[in-house]
């Protein structure tokens, strides 16, 4: 059975799906390759757009909605290998 | 009066590394900060606490041992020998930066333990305040314990950084058995503060590391 994710890396692999889904993504989407069940992935996703590191956008075509990340949440995830080496040397 | 200790050449010295420390223990405490600000869970906002209390005690003890050794006023000089004001401040604020980081690095989720934890340290600090050698055998088993923790976080992580940070532990918990020794001489004062200044400088060392690696997955 695999370890219980902490929060940071949560926001981590929600932030990375949606870069690497080339900077926005559909919500079933996010909610499969965040492997969160739905609720968890609201209020993550609510938290994040407060903190404005994601924002929701509109496909043009569909007018499916969308998430997007913004500049802030790139940034996290340059800050986060930092904040988990970090974490890991105290282990707290 | 316990502030000033060891051999009088040395005490100049001995005030400067505390602003060594302060320095290191601000970073460490300002890169937790950072962690509490994207995240805001609130064990980062407590190690970071527990650093900034660590910063602002080794501040205390500097400026303490600055007016005392160079007699800038004669009101401060009998101010801090009567009483020991600055030792008194800097025990409270070093035992409550432990408390904290027992509490963050042992992950204890529990108010009561919590509650109980600060109020122990509060305790010691209390109760060792102006016995030099009371404080540090209190502080002496309070660093062994969280160095036996770092350890065991270093068997689970086995990662180089994590073996820094017990590294620094243990020679912090070291220093303290060699503060007690100068009952038989002076000179492991010495002794005592250059251990001090290595565990904290391989801290220094280990935050490196964590920003370096950092800067170079930017880069990368």
């Amino acid at each position: 059975m695999g370890e219980r994710r902490e929060k940071l890396d949560i926001i981590k692999d929600i932030l990375e799906a949606i870069r690497d889904k080339g900077g926005s993504i559909k919500p079933t989407h996010l909610l499969y390759k965040s492997n969160l069940s739905h609720d968890s992935m609201k209020k993550y996703v609510s938290e994040l757009m407060d903190k404005e590191m994601l924002h929701e956008t509109e496909d043009m075509k569909t007018k499916d909605k969308k998430y997007g990340i913004t500049d802030k949440g790139l940034k996290f995830l340059t800050d986060y290998k930092q904040i988990k080496e970090f974490t890991d040397s105290f282990g707290f | 009066m316990v502030l000033l200790n060891g051999p009088y050449w040395f005490m100049s010295l001995d005030s400067v590394f505390n602003l060594v420390y302060v320095m290191i223990t601000m970073l460490i405490g300002g890169l937790s900060y950072k962690a509490y600000k994207l995240t805001e869970e609130r064990k980062y906002k407590y190690f970071a606490v527990a650093f900034e209390l660590m910063s602002i005690a080794f501040f205390v003890y500097f400026v303490a041992s600055i007016l005392l050794t160079t007699h800038v006023s004669s009101t401060f000089t009998a101010i801090l020998t009567e009483f020991d004001y600055a030792f008194l401040a800097y025990g409270f604020l070093i035992m409550m930066a432990y408390a904290l980081l027992f509490i963050t690095t042992l992950k204890i989720e529990d108010e009561k333990i919590r509650t109980l934890v600060l109020v122990l340290m509060f305790a010691l600090s209390v109760v060792t305040y102006q016995y030099y050698l009371k404080f540090h055998v209190a502080l002496f088993a309070v660093l062994f314990l969280l160095a036996y923790n770092f350890y065991d976080n270093y068997l689970e992580k086995k990662n180089f950084n994590a073996k820094l940070v017990f590294i620094s532990f243990f020679l912090l918990a070291c220093a303290q058995l060699f503060y007690l020794a100068i009952i038989f001489n002076e000179l492991f004062y010495v002794v005592a503060v250059v251990m001090q200044l290595v565990g904290f400088l391989v801290l220094f060392y280990m935050l490196l590391r964590v920003l370096n690696h950092g800067r170079e997955k930017r880069e990368a």
